[in-house]
Order: structure tokens, then C-alpha cells, then sequence
């Protein structure tokens, strides 16, 4: 079943954003779950951990430990799959 | 606690007795040239008031600076065949996209590395062109033009000039131009969507934009001739002009001091971010090694409290011209009204950020 999407807007080059809701809160096994072939930005020490991985094929996502929803990031030559690419990317994440 | 810094944007909080000239106005009339003769004193006020802020001119009321732009700039391009526009390398897409909508040949004018434009340079071969449009201050770097000099170059060459004072007006005085666009929500602090395009005695006429009824000469079949009727058919936002006034008319706000601005600047450097341009208003664009700007945004939105703009700002040109394109930058902008310590915040959450990178502060 799709997971809930909003698009946001953003000053950016062209770029989709979509946000999507989780099922349940981000934790940090989550993310240090990620497959090893994303090039992964984790920065564990803040007060609220923040990630971004970037997965092959011009998209990304990223998000904050404890919050419920992630941003994936659609480059311009691949926005017409953004929902499709940003319920992927939530799979990936969640490991479902 | 949540520091706001993304004044460059919309100033917040507004001006109480904006709010206040806001509320009453609903309660008049309709201004429409007479109808209620207090309505119409609203006005006529409230373009006395805005026009004396840039230096004087006539007041046309739009809805915010991107009108007031397009505006002047489709009016100004009627006036030639050729349509060759010399610019800022530091455009906003208010006056960018209307300037490509209306196919202008576009010519940057010489500058330097921080996209300030070179005067000596300008004076010695001035472009061969038909408008100048400049960006007072920059959206993206805080960066002022030398307006008064590119000015006197236009005038002494017979080029009109149209001007984007969005992030100057209301913190400078006598802004020079044919045509000078600017919102009330900025350093005004008044509300979104009310703008004036001032026009100077000099500025060339120029065709309305908009046609339609002005309250009187009802039987003509095109737009009268004189300013402001030219170019504000159909009914006034009266509200909206009625809170521009009243933000406009507060005591002046200060600009923000040349030494705090240096001096974040610094700080931030010091903290490990990059500061991008030369910032002479308090607008600092930074960006930090390995992080993307919207992240960075985020991080310091959720782990330390700032809201902070990130992106492009809507100036890809100027992203361009800075190499920032296309991830953009991180933007800091306060004024004089902003607590200390929510650029302490800012310094102390750039450092904790670019700690935090991998590889730490060597990342």
C-alpha cells in the first residue's frame, strides 16, 4: 500500500521533492541498516541525527531520526517517476 | 525557541499598526476616485508616504515587487525594436523571467567576482543597449550596486533604468531610477501582496499593463495618460495600501551596522563555513564543504532551532555568476530588531554542523 506524499516546494534547480509519511518514526538502525551501495551521509552526533543517502539512478532521500517522514529528492531528468521513485525509496528504507 | 533569520523573505513579525491601518481600512468604502472620501485620503496618503521612503516619484500601487517589475519592464521594452537589455549578474526571476518572456537580448554588465558592478569599467564602455535593470541589493549575497554612479552613466546615455529595491527599500534613502519596484513585506514589515512601482518626472511613459475601468473618463477607450490612473485599473487594494502606508510611516528602521555584518561573516567563517560574496546589507549566503544547502537548512531548522532559507533564492543567474549553481546556499538575514543570540545560534550551529561532518572539521 502507498505510503501518504506531499510535494513541496523548494527554490531549487528543478528538482522534485516529495515528502512522504512513514508508518512509524525514523530510527538510527534504520538508516545504518541502509545497503552499502548508497552513498550515505550520516551525522549521528547532532542533537537530532540527520541522513541522506543517495541511491543510484538520480535520486535521494533523506531524513531526521525520531521524525515520521522522509524528503526524496527527484532529479529533473526523472520527475515523472517521483512518486514511483519515492515510495521506493521508503521501501528501502523501511526494509519492507 | 525558534530563531527566525529569513527576513530577506518576509519580515516578521509585522508591523502592529500595519495590522491595525489594515483592520480599520476594511471598514471603509471604496476608494474608487471619490466614492468615500476617506478611502480616498487612504490613498492618497499612503503614496505620499511610500513615495518619500525611495526618494520621491510617483506612487503606482501593484501587488508586490514581481508586479511592479513586469510592469516597468514590459512597458520599457515597447520602447525599442531591439529590446537590448545590460543588467546585475545578480537578477532575481522577477525581473529575469519577465525580461526572457519578453525576449530581451540580456547583457551583463561588467563586474567583479562578487557580481558588483565595475563602474570605472561601465563608464569606459558603456553597452550598447536600450534598458538597464539592476538589482539594488542582492536577494542571495546582500550585496549593494553602486546605483547612484550606474545611475548618472544611464541618465548621461539616455537609457532608462528600472531598479529591484525589494531588499533596499525602506533601509535606503533617495534609491535612483526611472522606475523603482518594491514589496511592502520586507524591510517594511508591512503586508504580502501590495507593492508600488515609483516613478520618477524623468522615466519615459510606457504603456499600462493592465486595462480596464480607473473611475473616471469612463467613455475613453484606452487608459489615461497620467500616473498613477495609467497604471492601477480596476479597484484599489485599499487594505493592502492602507498597511503599506501605515508600516511605511513608522519611525525608520536602521539598517543593520556595516560591523555586525562583517562580523558574522567572520564568525561564520571562523565556524567553517564558506561565506558566498561581499555582503553590504544583512543578507549572508554560506554554504559548508560536503553538505547540501537544503540540508544544512533542515539540520539547523530541526537540531538547533534557526529557520534559515536554503536554495537558489529564485536568482539561478546569480548562482551562476557565484558558482553556487544549481544546489544554491544557505541564507542568513536579520535587522536590527533581530536578538543577539540568534546569530550566536547560527555561528554555534555552523560549527556543530561542520563538526559533525565525516572526517569532522576536515571533512
Amino acid at each position: 500500500m502507498a505510503l501518504p506524499t506531499r510535494h513541496l516546494r523548494d527554490c531549487l534547480g528543478g528538482d522534485r521533492i516529495i515528502e512522504v509519511t512513514l508508518p512509524r518514526a525514523l530510527a538510527a538502525a534504520d538508516i545504518e541498516a541502509l545497503s552499502s551501495d548508497h552513498a550515505l551521509t550520516f551525522l549521528r552526533d547532532l542533537p537530532k541525527p540527520f541522513f541522506r543517502a543517495d541511491l543510484r539512478g538520480g535520486y535521494s532521500m533523506s531524513g531526521i531520526v525520531s521524525e515520521r517522514t522522509i524528503q526524496v529528492t527527484v532529479r529533473l531528468a526523472r520527475r515523472g517517476e517521483a512518486e514511483v521513485l519515492a515510495q521506493d525509496a521508503a521501501r528501502r528504507l523501511l526494509g519492507a | 525557541m525558534s530563531h527566525y533569520l529569513n527576513h530577506a523573505a518576509t519580515s516578521l513579525p509585522r508591523a502592529p499598526h500595519a495590522i491595525t491601518a489594515m483592520i480599520d481600512a476594511m471598514a471603509l468604502g471604496s476608494p474608487d476616485r471619490g466614492a468615500d472620501a476617506n478611502a480616498a485620503a487612504v490613498i492618497a496618503e499612503a503614496r505620499r508616504v511610500v513615495a518619500d521612503r525611495v526618494g520621491g516619484g510617483t506612487t503606482c500601487f501593484t501587488a508586490g515587487a514581481t508586479a511592479a517589475l513586469n510592469l516597468a519592464i514590459a512597458g520599457a521594452l515597447t520602447l525599442s525594436e531591439r529590446k537590448r537589455v545590460a543588467h546585475d549578474p545578480l537578477l532575481h526571476n522577477a525581473s529575469l523571467r519577465p525580461l526572457l518572456a519578453h525576449r530581451a537580448t540580456l547583457q551583463p554588465l561588467p563586474h567583479d567576482r562578487h557580481g558588483r558592478i565595475d563602474t570605472a569599467a561601465l563608464a569606459r564602455d558603456f553597452p550598447d543597449c536600450d534598458l538597464l535593470v539592476i538589482t539594488h541589493i542582492s536577494n542571495v549575497t546582500g550585496s549593494e550596486q553602486p546605483l547612484d554612479a550606474i545611475a548618472e552613466l544611464a541618465r548621461a546615455r539616455g537609457v532608462p533604468l528600472i531598479v529591484d529595491a525589494s531588499q533596499s527599500a525602506g533601509l535606503r534613502e533617495a534609491i535612483p531610477g526611472d522606475f523603482v519596484a518594491f514589496s511592502a513585506h520586507k524591510a517594511f514589515a508591512g503586508p504580502p501582496g501590495v507593492g508600488a512601482l515609483v516613478v520618477r518626472a524623468h522615466a519615459p511613459e510606457i504603456p499600462p499593463m493592465l486595462h480596464g475601468g480607473t473611475g473616471g473618463e469612463s467613455a475613453a477607450t484606452e487608459m489615461p495618460r497620467e500616473l498613477p490612473l495609467r497604471f492601477e485599473a480596476g479597484t484599489p487594494n485599499l487594505p493592502g495600501i492602507a498597511a503599506f502606508a501605515a508600516a511605511a510611516s513608522a519611525p525608520k528602521r536602521r539598517p543593520v551596522a556595516r560591523a555586525a555584518i562583517d562580523d558574522l561573516c567572520a564568525r561564520l567563517q571562523r565556524a567553517g563555513a564558506s561565506v558566498v560574496g561581499a555582503p553590504d546589507a544583512a543578507i549572508v549566503s554560506f554554504t559548508i564543504t560536503g553538505l547540501e544547502p537544503r540540508d544544512v537548512a533542515r539540520i539547523m531548522s530541526s537540531s538547533f532551532g534557526v529557520e534559515l532559507r536554503a536554495g537558489l533564492h529564485c536568482a539561478p543567474l546569480a548562482h551562476r555568476a557565484l558558482g553556487t549553481f544549481p544546489s544554491g546556499t544557505a541564507r542568513v538575514s536579520w535587522n536590527t530588531e533581530t536578538d543577539r543570540a540568534a546569530l550566536d545560534a547560527v555561528v554555534a550551529a555552523v560549527g556543530a554542523l561542520v563538526g559533525s561532518r565525516p572526517g569532522g572539521r576536515d571533512g
